[in-house]
């Protein structure tokens, strides 16, 4: 709400603000009578009522537009929450129609896709939920195991580097090595196991990968 | 049209026989479908969203006529709701973008330019010119102001009834008066010179 239009805000009740209502006819008894002997005072306050007078012929002169709306029984069609009585007489008037004799017998087909003329029952059919819960399940697992596989597979980057062996005290600029499952990071290092590849090591490093290729 | 005409017809749409409640409904909507959209028609500025408003309108009056408790008139719920929804309507329109793509936006596009355009001398003479100034000057107002002004000079109902129907007082029904009176007043000021210097001619 806009501050200025707060109802608790106390009314001005000066001469100028009566302006409005004394065009507006909305003065009378006392407040009249003592405007009117205050307007006869007041070329300014003549002023505002003619400005007043002008608004208010100019408001009340917009004509009145003709209603284009649409007819009641139109209208009536758009209740959705409440059809129109004629419509709702029109469809209670429809004559209800009997289930089929054979409905139960479709369904328990259906349902178990038992030979309705043998009575035996085929196979018993596992709802359609079951059904796909079971290979959502399924395909889970195998997602999973793929997943857990390519994981084990994964090169990773060794950051400590050995720190015995022939390649101890070697300074790598990376090492890409196969990650044994178990085998925590910063262990020692088996340069058999994890040998760098040739082009990954510094000049230091490089006689000790030519060792290690040699042997 | 009294207020004991309309309780009458009130209770005759909260019955429960379908033909009396449509009856009811059908005098309802004959008697104050031309209130309820000029109403709104001054208060949104087109034709196609008051056509719209005073379906929505009479939509809701048909649903919640049950729960119509005879505590204030008729007419002022009606008007309360029509105030409402018209004023919701408008924040709309005016929040939606000024792209020129359709009908209702294109045309509140070209208002725009146009009221920032000088109108030719003789175009006050035409009366709808004039019209259409006037309600542009009005849907500048404030929603409540506009509201104010509308349901006192359009639809000439008492402070007593603006109150009631917009939930207020009555002082704070005559404060929003005069505000609009003295917004329009700056606003209607080149409206009353012009048509003003046209009389002298």
């Amino acid at each position: 709400m806009n501050p200025s239009e707060n109802p608790d805000r106390p009314e001005r009740h000066d001469l100028s603000d009566q302006a409005v209502f004394y065009v507006d006819g909305g003065l009378s008894g006392r407040a009249l009578s003592e405007f009117e002997l205050a307007l006869e005072g007041s070329s300014e306050l003549r002023d505002e009522v003619a400005r007043a007078h002008e608004v208010r012929s100019l408001v009340r002169s917009l004509p009145r537009r003709q209603a284009l709306l649409p007819s009641f029984e139109q209208l009536l069609l758009k209740t959705d929450a409440r059809p129109s009585p004629a419509i709702r007489a029109a469809l209670d008037r429809l004559p209800r129609k009997q289930a089929p004799q054979d409905l139960l017998e479709r369904i328990i087909e259906q349902l178990f896709q038992r030979d309705a003329a043998e009575g035996r029952v085929l196979r018993p059919k596992t709802p359609r939920i079951w059904r796909s819960a079971v290979a959502s399940g399924i395909a889970a697992a195998v997602l999973l195991a793929v997943t857990l596989q390519l994981h084990s597979q994964r090169a990773v980057t060794v950051v400590h580097p050995p720190k015995h062996g022939k390649l101890a005290g070697m300074r790598f600029e990376y090492s890409i090595v196969r990650y044994q499952p178990g085998t925590p990071l910063g262990t020692d290092v088996d340069a058999r196991t994890y040998l760098p590849r040739p082009n990954s090591l510094t000049d230091r490093a490089g006689s000790g990968a030519k060792r290690g290729r040699a042997r | 049209m009294t207020q004991d005409d309309d309780f009458e017809l009130v209770r005759c749409c909260q019955s429960e026989d379908p033909e009396v409640q449509e009856a009811a409904f059908r005098n309802l909507y004959d008697r104050y479908q031309d209130r309820v959209y000029n109403t709104a028609f001054r208060i949104v500025g087109n034709a196609s969203d008051a056509m719209e408003v005073s379906q929505e309108v009479f939509l809701t009056i048909f649903r919640k006529i049950g729960e119509f408790q005879f505590g204030s008139r008729f007419f002022t719920w009606l008007y309360r709701i029509t105030v409402n929804l018209s004023i919701d309507r408008r924040r709309k329109i005016n929040s939606a973008p000024l792209m020129v793509g359709d009908g209702a936006t294109a045309g509140r596009a070209l208002a725009v330019l146009a009221d920032e355009s000088e109108p030719a001398p003789d175009a006050w003479a035409d009366v709808e010119f004039v019209e259409e100034r006037v309600q542009r000057c009005i849907g500048r107002l404030s929603p409540k102001l506009q509201a104010t002004v509308v349901l006192r000079y359009l639809e000439e109902l008492s402070y007593s009834e603006i109150a009631e129907a917009m939930s207020c007082s009555i002082g704070t029904v005559k404060s929003r008066l005069n505000r609009a009176h003295r917004t329009l007043e700056t606003f209607l000021k080149p409206v009353i010179e012009a048509l003003a210097a046209g009389g002298e001619e």
